[in-house]
């Protein structure tokens, strides 16, 4: 018996050793995917549709809880201004798609800027900031307006100080960063978690792409405009965003006054360029172009059927500069405008998560 | 039978052993990393973006602003008929450097004789979806009704119309046209030569003079400034890009 035994040792051992050995691999495996995963149990995944690319979010800047209701606490919170009463909400209001109704906002001390204030939607996925481009950052991005003098009239020491001196701040920094000691970088970086979260994908438009909901007649008569080179509008508000993200110069001017892009780059074939805007939420972000001349989507519509501007910096897109532009009969413009509606989504501009915490707290 | 399981356990240590080997070693073959470079030229001179005005047979002279299109299926074939792929698809964008040069690792170390690929996408990958979700590719989709999948290539810029001084913008985009199959599949003989280590650098030209006219002259006025839905001006188009490619260079 103990002579038979022995035969069956070798392989009864190498099976035992083979098993300690895979299974020790992908235990190994399984827990360094489980701590990437939870890495801290306040993490925050967006909720986004497979139509979405995946989010670019920056490795320095994680999604937390805590920094997102920090961030959003701030946005807020007029503690950032000169004399504490203006806010990034004060231009970037929720129920205008967080644009602003006002052809130009008012700054602090009552002065006018110089551009229509951009919607905050989807913004996780963009590449620049601000109508030039200038800011390559959600980051970037909010550390300008503060020493704006035409719009928050603040120094980031002072702003940095009135955030340490507060009450509720420091605890929420160390909530959020681990640290309540506070600094510029930080405020930047809880904003722009905030904003990463701002995203519009229940449209009528989104529902229909999953199957929830179908398109009218003229919606779809809008949309086959859209989504051809008859209309022509998806070679810059094209894919699921509604943007190329990219820089034209769409012919509103043949000398542009305002000459967007350059400004930043220098380069003269930049002159009016400007960063195409997403098509969401038009229902609720009128007045439209980099310096809102536009007050209703007809005016867009009859700007690029008939009242295109040539220049020497003319986007290549814009095919029928020649002619003026894509002349589109007056029912062709009504569908369009029908099928633009359907890119509207009221749960954006009312979803108590993007609301003011300081009036709606969660 | 403490001797008994002594052996026994120095039976299992080699066949452990074995087993390791067998598992880890990939095998005799040496691999290097081949890179792939893309250059580009109007006539055989080097392209200048937005600079040069360049002349067309059929009377136009135009200037070149914009050029994105994919590569895919980029595989090298061996001496002995094997195929290695490279990628699946690939994005070009002359105004995107890091997209011209890219570098793919652990290549099989041996003679290669032929570079291939597909310009455009074939069935299988222009389709809703067919590609990685990406920024970049959604930019490339192919949204007409019906159709769908990506631009092949979105080559822009402006023309003067038969010397009138007078600037028009073209558009050359090519793709699934009414669901034709307007991608060409390209092979391109190399230089008897073995990969090298550590890298392998292949350098290729795309003449954009060749997209104009060869074989055929392409007429800007004569298809308009938007050919999406003119499958006449695709497939001359196609035609021509059998022609653009070619091998530049071959470094160690």
């Amino acid at each position: 018996m103990k002579t038979k035994s022995a035969y069956w040792i070798t392989p009864l051992i190498s099976i035992a050793l083979l098993s300690v050995l895979l299974f020790s691999v992908a235990c190994n495996v399984s827990q360094n995917r489980d701590m990437a995963l939870s890495g801290s149990r306040d993490s925050y995944v967006l909720n986004v549709y497979d139509k979405f690319p995946k989010v670019p979010l920056p490795d320095d800047n994680p999604l937390t809880k805590p920094g997102i209701e920090l961030g959003r606490k701030l946005f807020y919170d007029p503690i950032l201004s000169g004399d504490s009463t203006q806010s990034c909400s004060s231009c970037h209001m929720q129920r205008f798609a967080f644009g602003d109704e006002s052809r130009f906002s008012k700054g602090m001390d009552n002065i006018n800027g110089e551009r229509n204030s951009p919607t905050i939607i989807n913004c996780a996925w963009q590449l620049k900031y601000f109508w030039d481009g200038r800011a390559v950052s959600l980051e970037e991005q909010a550390i300008g307006p503060v020493e704006n003098p035409i719009e928050m009239h603040a120094s980031w020491k002072n702003v940095v100080a009135k955030v340490q001196r507060s009450e509720i701040y420091p605890s929420l920094f160390q909530q959020a960063f681990g640290t309540n000691h506070v600094t510029k970088k930080l405020v930047a970086k809880a904003i722009a978690q905030f904003e990463r979260t701002l995203l519009s994908m229940n449209s009528k438009y989104d529902r229909v792409v999953r199957g929830e909901d179908t398109f009218t007649e003229q919606e779809l008569r809008g949309l086959n405009l859209f989504f051809t080179e008859r209309a022509d509008c998806f070679h810059c508000h094209g894919n699921i965003l509604f943007t190329d993200q990219s820089f034209h110069n769409n012919g509103l001017d043949k000398t542009p006054q305002d000459t967007g892009l350059e400004k930043y780059t220098g380069r003269k074939r930049d002159i009016g360029k400007f960063k195409t805007p997403t098509l969401r939420n038009l229902a609720f972000s009128a007045p439209y172009m980099h310096d809102g001349r536009f007050q209703t989507l007809e005016e867009v519509i009859d700007f690029y059927s008939e009242g295109l501007n040539n220049s020497s910096t003319i986007d290549p897109l814009m095919k029928n500069v020649k002619k003026g532009g894509v002349h589109l009969t007056k029912e062709e413009k009504a569908d369009l405008i029908s099928f633009l509606n359907t890119l509207n989504d009221t749960s954006f501009i009312t979803n108590p998560a993007y609301s003011n915490p300081f009036e709606n707290p969660l | 039978m403490k001797s008994k399981i002594k052996v026994s356990i120095g039976k299992c240590a080699l066949l452990m052993f074995a087993i390791l080997l067998f598992v880890g070693c990939k095998g005799n073959e040496e691999e290097t990393d081949i890179i792939i470079n893309m250059a580009y030229s109007v006539n055989g001179k080097e392209l200048e973006v937005e600079k040069k005005i360049y002349p067309t047979k059929a009377g136009h002279t135009y200037e070149v602003h914009r050029l994105k299109y994919y590569l895919s299926d980029i595989a090298l074939e061996d001496e002995q008929g094997n195929s290695v792929l490279l990628d699946n698809a690939h994005l070009f964008d002359i105004l995107r450097p890091s997209s011209n040069t890219f570098t793919f690792g652990q290549i099989p170390l041996r003679s290669y004789k032929k570079l291939s690929f597909v310009f455009g996408l074939d069935e299988n990958k222009c389709k809703e979806g067919g590609l990685p979700n990406t920024i970049e590719n959604n930019r490339m989709e192919w949204p007409v009704p019906g159709e769908k999948g990506y631009h092949y290539m979105k080559f822009e810029g402006k023309y003067d119309s038969l010397n009138t001084g007078v600037m028009k913008n073209f558009n050359l985009h090519t793709g699934p046209t009414k669901n034709n199959k307007n991608y060409v599949h390209i092979s391109l003989d190399l230089p008897k030569i073995k990969a090298g280590k550590p890298q392998f650098k292949i350098t290729l030209d795309m003449d954009l003079d060749k997209i104009i006219h060869g074989p055929n002259n392409y007429d800007f006025a004569m298809f308009g400034q938007g050919i999406m839905a003119n499958q006449k001006a695709q497939a001359i188009l196609k035609q021509n890009m059998q022609n653009v490619f070619t091998i530049k260079s071959i470094n160690r």
